[in-house]
Formats: structure tokens, sequence, C-alpha cells
């Protein structure tokens, strides 16, 4: 989410679907991603990346600091 | 993002939670999660777009690590990379779960994406169907969680459609019309109460109703078509709607098919890019002055700044004075000095 988006009022995360709905029909999409920012959750284990060829596996911070390294070399290779 | 990403001209459809808040979901994220186009120049491009945003790998969910470069060869080895921008998070994905074992791209993505606006930006957004079968797919703990919400919307959304397919289409005649020649794809849907009408992209299911219209359409201009040339031309769009073009189909307050616009893609010297052709434009008599013709044009120039596109043309005749008025309002500008050509091949 965009930072310069300003906070938005709406329902509380936990209200009922049909509240949160209700509001929904009324504002821009602008306004309900505002109000996603607003109440965003933190990052889980679910959201790291995952290395092509890994068959699907998040990769452990280890494997990606080395995969950052790698790359790294390779790109001042020229490559 | 939204800004950084126009700037470096990246390709790509955005997915994850905020394709599902563009659908009427009311979801906490604060991610930003696309599926570009895969290739090495528009993942360099996306790289360039990361550099300016400062964004920092997110190895775990409280730790983030600097990549010096990003280069698309670096993006292109990551099936999914999450990052941490100055404006949030930001996850980009090489596609999205479409069975068990396969993936929808962008290429396929695209094809059934809407178009939404975010900072006056035109972006294209995955469909509601792609995005709950990819958290049906996905099955993490946070996609459980959303699926319930996403299935009533998508509940409503097939009864709209039932809705529509309960009306047949209207007899319709010829009216503005511009020329002729090619397309590309996008649905534009203004939310509920805001108008009148709806749009769409075109899709197969969309050909029974759409066929009619463009009947009509060509008997206006003294061609005759067979359906099966029409169909073939129409299916050839559906394919190809990064190459070829795409197709609308506008619907009146009732959910009936009550116009359509052709959107054709092609390149220009003198624009230096691509550019679109507003190869047909057609309102039924019933429907017109109540804004459709505008609101077809409209989605085409959404349309065109989506896809990279420097400018919109179309050409018309010159009697066709209540066409030229409609053109003057949304703002087009004729090159009077000119004159069409055209050569049978």
């Amino acid at each position: 989410m965009d930072r310069e988006f300003e906070p938005a009022t709406g329902p509380s995360p936990d209200a009922p679907f049909d509240e949160r709905q209700a509001w929904a029909e009324t504002v821009s999409f602008e306004e309900r991603l505002k109000w996603a920012a607003k109440h965003a959750l933190p990052r889980t284990d679910d959201d790291t990346p995952i290395l092509v060829g890994s068959g699907g596996r998040r990769a452990t911070s280890r494997e990606l600091l080395e995969f950052i390294a790698r790359e790294q070399e390779r790109i001042a290779r020229g490559g | 993002m939204i800004d950084a990403l126009a700037r470096h001209e990246v390709q790509y459809v955005i997915v994850g939670g905020w394709a599902a808040i563009q659908h009427g979901a009311v979801r906490r994220t604060d991610d930003l999660d696309i599926c570009p186009e895969w290739s090495r120049a528009n993942l360099d491009r996306l790289g360039a777009t990361l550099r300016e945003l400062g964004a920092e790998l997110a190895i775990s969910p409280s730790n983030t690590v600097p990549v010096p470069v990003i280069d698309g060869v670096l993006l292109s080895r990551m099936q999914i990379g999450t990052w941490q921008t100055r404006a949030g998070g930001f996850d980009i994905l090489r596609g999205i779960p479409k069975t068990a074992t396969s993936e929808a791209r962008f290429e396929e993505l695209s094809t059934r994406a809407t178009t939404a606006e975010i900072s006056g930006r035109a972006i294209l957004v995955a469909d509601l169907e792609d995005v709950v079968r990819s958290k049906r797919i996905a099955d993490r703990p946070k996609d459980h969680e959303a699926l319930p919400e996403l299935d009533k919307l998508r509940e409503a959304a097939a009864a709209a459609r039932s809705r529509d397919a309960a009306f047949p289409s209207p007899p319709s005649q010829q009216l503005h019309q511009p020329p002729s020649p090619s397309t590309q794809p996008q649905p534009y849907r203004p939310r509920k109460g805001q108008q009148t009408h709806s749009l769409e992209r075109v899709e197969e299911r969309s050909l029974p109703e759409l066929l009619p219209l463009a009947r009509d359409y060509c008997e206006f201009n003294d061609v005759d078509p067979s359906d099966n040339e029409l169909l073939a031309l129409f299916r050839a769009l559906i394919a190809d709607p990064t190459h070829g073009g795409v197709q609308f189909l506008a619907r009146d307050g009732d959910g009936r098919s009550v116009g359509f616009a052709s959107l054709f893609w092609t390149w220009s010297t003198w624009a230096t890019g691509r550019i679109g052709i507003l190869g047909d434009l057609y309102v039924a008599p019933q429907a017109r002055g109540t804004g459709i013709g505008e609101a077809l044009i409209e989605a085409c120039r959404t349309e065109c700044r989506a896809h990279g596109a420097r400018g919109l043309t179309w050409s018309t005749a010159k009697g066709n004075v209540r066409a030229r008025a409609l053109y003057e309002r949304v703002g087009a500008r004729s090159r009077v000095d000119w004159i069409d050509y055209w050569l049978d091949t």
C-alpha cells in the first residue's frame, strides 16, 4: 500500500460480512485499499520467497542469503 | 508503487489481496501482489522499479536484506519474490495456482482481467474466479480465512450473470461507427450505483450476445460477412488479446447487451510506440444518448493506458455528425487535413 494514501475510516476488521460489504459498496477501490493498509496484518511464514526449481518450497533465510550472494557475483561478472 | 511501475512501463496483473479488494472484498493487507509479464526486458524494468522503491528482500516475516543490484535474471529465478519497499510490501509472483500442478501467468490472467484505476492510473486486476481458485489451491491459513467472503462475492457475481443471461439480446440497429480494424483486452465495470450500465470484456460466453450487435453494425456499414467469419475474428482476439486486441460489450441497467467496441493494437513510428485503433463502436438505437458510447471509448482509452499504448485513433464518415459530436465530447481531436486510404490485398 502506498504510504501516501491517507488512513481511512470504515468498519471494524471483525465486523460481519454484511456490514463490511455495505460499507464497501459505498466507497471506491482506493478507499478500500486505504482501509486494508490501515488494518494490515504482519507478514507470516507463508509470505517468504520461493526459488525456481525448489518444488514450491519456501526458501530458508540461509538459502536466500546464498542466492543473493550468487546473483550479485553473477551480475558483477557481467552475466 | 503503482506510479513507479507505470514510470518503468512494467506490464503486470494485480493478484492477491488487492485483487480481492477490487472485486469488493474487505481484506486486511498492505502487500501489493503482481504477476508480471515474464520476459527478460519486462523483468529488467521491474528490477529498476524495485531499486527506485528501495526494495529489500523479505527473507523471513521479520527480516529483510538489501539486494544491491536487481536485474531481470535475478527476478526470473524467484517463483515468488517477497519484497519490502518504502511504499509497503511488494510481492512478485511468476503465476498464481491454477491447478495443484500448474499456474496461471500474466498472458492467461490478462485475458480475463478487469481494469481498475488507482491514483488516476489504469491497472489490470485478475478476475475474481482466478483469485478464488488460486487461494483455494494455495491453501494457506490466510487463504482459508479469505475464502468465505470471496465465495459470497463470487456467488453474487454468478447471480448477476444468470440474470443477464435471462435477457435475450435486443433487436439492435446501427449507430455511431468508427471504422474497422483490430483489438486487445480488459474488462471495465463501473461500480454499482454509479452508472446505469456496465461493460465487460468479450469472452467466449459473450459471443451469442455480441454477434447480433455486430451483424447490425455490419449492415449499417453495407457489408455482409458470415457469422462464421465474424466469430473467427472475435475468437482470434479472445485467443491473443496481448497482440491482437480486445472487445468490450456494454449492458444497459437491465443487463441487456446494447453495444460493443473493438480495440486493436498496432505500432506507430511517429508516436514512437504501440497505439490502439478503435476499430468498431456500436450502440443500439434504444440505448443511444445514455452515455454508453462515452463509456466504451473510455474503456478503450483505459485499456490503452494499461497496455502502454501512446494513444487511441479511429476514423469516421464526415457526415456522421452524431458520432463526431460524441468524439469531440470525449476530447478527441480530428486531423482535418488527413485522408484515409484503403488498398485491397
